[in-house]
């Protein structure tokens, strides 16, 4: 293809990088054709070295499939990038001798039999939460590769690609920053995570609660808890919630009587840098709750005041012979009270009556803390 | 003071009408006096009539609250600036003949009582649900359309419009941003007045009003059929604007069952002036649902089987219904609420039961 079209075309795509939906592949395709190469990749992993995100163009399904299910780990590339500040140009013939590329296995089982002798990758995000590269392939490689790479051509596109980036990182800064202020308001913390629960970004009361030293906290970046129990289930709640289409609800306690509440959403997509999945997170920690009020109970079942104490003695965990105890009246009376609730409520067992005397009305009334 | 640092003043006050919080005061102040009066009030008024939000330099306390408690719904500006373009300016002295307003108590009480002889009012926001108007008052009247034409005016108006129109874009982004963040979880979200006029309703809201058989809008203000509920959603509002306190409202008759309303102050950034106004999402209510097994899990630390026999529990089974729709003994049963009774620290059935409901 015509050079000129290849770098409107490319620059054309680098413009949209703004756009909830970024056009990837034309931006891939047109890299693959500047640098000079057969086939791009877009790779992001997490601080864990989990990968994050694998998009390609003109990659053979049998190399993607190999590389994702076995040579990721063994990226030569991907461990010298480490620190390596967004824009900065790898090349593997710089970087490694051939007589060390011939006893690697990366290169020798991965890159020769799916045709790539050359790897030029640009550093496209170095945060200590998430990195990701952008890297063309080439099947004939050339010592000449960093003449290129500093051709005005290039450089012209990559400094492009860099503030496209910059933009899109600002735009979904903002879009969280406004989504912080806004649920905060309604005493709600948030966050954006990757599926393997690594942290991308936190709200100030987010920061706080998992700094709290309750026991679901952070731990090298990721959500942790320290029972096995609800560790699994938060593992199980952050793999699952790219694909959920109701949001997924978990109850941490804190140990201390009260708990946070988690629901986990798929991320929007102008939260991805390219077409990673994130999970979007709100939480709010509740300390005990207050049981529904005796009026409320009234109204709502149609009971008497002193049932309605019954009801509400139950709900807050007595037995009828500690409330009868406490009220100062026998335990037949509150016997025949819990009968008459029985009748009334249509139920047929106290297990009962707690239930529906919990789903009653909530409290109506929320105390915020003052900003 | 000098006319060219009033109008310094005046636009570096404009210029920061993009902070959330803008100095309205300076504002106030600058407009005084690059117009050349002696007080300033900015003026919000929702639904054409009621007053939002009243702000003032220079006027006495006297004056202040007569207006706000009386005068206000006489003012003689509200009526002909009614559909007004944004940046026009009106001139009490130029809109009504010595004769009219010799006979106008809204002039003869309040004006002149609290040595106001002519206003200049510009209007800064003409909306169908809020109007708004920056107000210069004179104590002594004279022609001002000259001085109201000049460049100098010109381009304090042109700045003040264009701030105001940044202002206005920029809490449509942040609405937006909160409507996209909101609708991920379910729910939907409005901004009102405290007195219950809707100024804006996402998308869910206005699915939400439009299928509802209980709360809607009647006449762009929220309203509900049931009296009980219409009030404590109109003490809601105010407590919600005044105080810091979340307020949640159950209203039953939506689409999808019980839903509830909650309400919070809203953030400075989407008013005008001083105006407070109220942030409210409509969300589906304190489930009613058994809660999911994970949820459980994670609650309580109970392996994935324990759980579904606490949420059977939770659901109104009896261990023996369970075992039965599980196709497993009634002892196995059994054994597992033992071991949930162990783990979740209960003595009693219905404390599981209490504990599962509370939790998710």
């Amino acid at each position: 293809m015509n050079r000129n079209l290849a770098l409107r075309r490319t620059l054309d795509a680098i413009s949209h990088l703004g756009d909830p939906e970024p056009p990837w592949a034309a931006l891939l395709q047109g890299m693959q054709q500047l640098v000079g190469g057969d086939s791009a990749t877009l790779i992001q992993i997490d601080c864990g070295g989990e990968l994050l995100n694998f998009q390609q163009h003109d990659v053979s399904p049998a190399a993607e499939r190999a590389y994702l299910e076995h040579f990721f780990a063994h990226d030569i590339v991907a461990p010298l990038t480490i620190g390596a500040p967004p824009g900065s140009w790898f090349d593997t013939q710089e970087l490694f001798s051939s007589s060390l590329l011939s006893k690697e296995g990366f290169y020798v089982d991965f890159m020769c039999p799916h045709r790539m002798r050359q790897l030029l990758t640009f550093i496209v995000e170095d945060s200590p939460q998430r990195r990701g590269g952008l890297t063309v392939q080439r099947s004939v490689s050339t010592s000449h590769a960093r003449r290129h790479l500093e051709s005005a051509t290039v450089r012209h596109v990559a400094g492009a690609l860099r503030q496209g980036l910059e933009q899109r990182n600002a735009m979904t800064r903002q879009w969280f920053d406004t989504a912080e202020s806004a649920f905060d308001g309604f005493g709600e913390a948030i966050c954006l995570a990757t599926p393997q629960g690594t942290v991308l970004r936190a709200s100030a009361r987010a920061r706080e609660l998992l700094g709290q030293g309750h026991s679901l906290r952070l731990r090298g970046g990721r959500l942790w808890h320290p029972g096995a129990e609800v560790q699994r289930a938060l593992r199980l709640a952050l793999a699952h919630a790219p694909q959920a289409r109701q949001p997924i609800r978990l109850s941490i306690p804190d140990g201390r009587g009260g708990q946070s509440r988690l629901e986990l959403v798929p991320a929007a997509p102008q939260l991805s840098l390219g077409r990673e999945a994130l999970v979007f997170i709100r939480m709010r920690h509740d300390g005990a709750r207050t049981p529904p009020p005796v009026d409320s109970l009234c109204s709502a079942f149609g009971i008497t005041p002193a049932e309605a104490r019954v009801l509400a003695a139950l709900v807050a965990g007595q037995s009828p012979k500690q409330h009868a105890g406490a009220q100062g009246v026998s335990v037949h009376t509150v016997r025949s009270q819990v009968g008459s609730l029985m009748a009334k409520m249509g139920c047929t067992r106290q297990a009962e009556l707690v239930r529906k005397g919990l789903l009653a009305q909530p409290p109506l009334l929320e105390t915020g803390r003052p900003a | 003071m000098n006319q060219s640092f009033a109008l310094r003043r005046t636009l570096d006050a404009i210029a920061h009408l993009d902070d959330p919080q803008p100095p309205w005061s300076d504002l106030l102040q600058g407009m005084q006096q690059v117009v050349g009066g002696d007080s300033a009030t900015f003026i919000l008024l929702e639904r054409g009539s009621e007053l939002l939000s009243f702000q003032q330099v220079n006027v006495s306390p006297a004056a202040e609250r007569e207006y706000m408690q009386h005068f206000c719904a006489h003012d003689i500006l509200i009526p002909p600036t009614l559909g007004a373009a944004p940046g026009s300016w009106f001139d009490t002295h130029e809109l009504f003949s010595p004769a009219f307003l010799s006979k106008n108590f809204y002039y003869a009480d309040f004006m002149c009582r609290h040595s106001a002889r002519q206003m200049l009012a510009c209007i800064v926001d003409q909306g169908a649900q809020r109007r708004g108007g920056l107000t210069v008052q004179r104590s002594t009247a004279a022609h001002a359309r000259r001085l109201l034409d000049s460049t100098r005016i010109r381009r304090v108006t042109q700045a003040l419009r264009q701030g105001l129109a940044r202002r206005d874009e920029r809490a449509r982004l942040w609405l937006g941003g909160a409507e996209s963040a909101f609708a991920a979880f379910g729910e939907a979200v409005l901004l009102v007045t405290p007195a219950g006029t809707v100024l804006r309703a996402s998308a869910g809201a206005q699915e939400f009003f439009g299928a509802s058989r209980s709360l809607r809008l009647r006449s762009q203000r929220l309203w509900h059929p049931d009296a009980q509920t219409q009030q404590a959603l109109a003490a809601g509002l105010r407590l919600a604007a005044q105080s810091r306190q979340r307020i949640r409202l159950p209203i039953s008759g939506g689409s999808a069952g019980l839903q509830e309303l909650e309400m919070a102050r809203a953030a400075p950034q989407l008013s005008l002036g001083e105006e407070v106004l109220v942030l409210a999402r409509i969300r589906p209510g304190r489930s009613q649902a058994v809660p999911s097994i994970d949820s459980l899990c994670s609650a309580f630390g109970v392996t994935p089987a324990e759980a579904r026999v606490l949420a059977a529990l939770a659901a109104g089974q009896s261990p023996k219904q369970h075992a039965g729709a599980q196709g497993v003994s009634v002892h196995t049963v059994r054994s597992q609420l033992g071991s949930l009774m162990a783990k979740m620290g209960c003595t009693r059935q219905v404390d599981l039961v209490r504990k599962a409901l509370l939790a998710p």
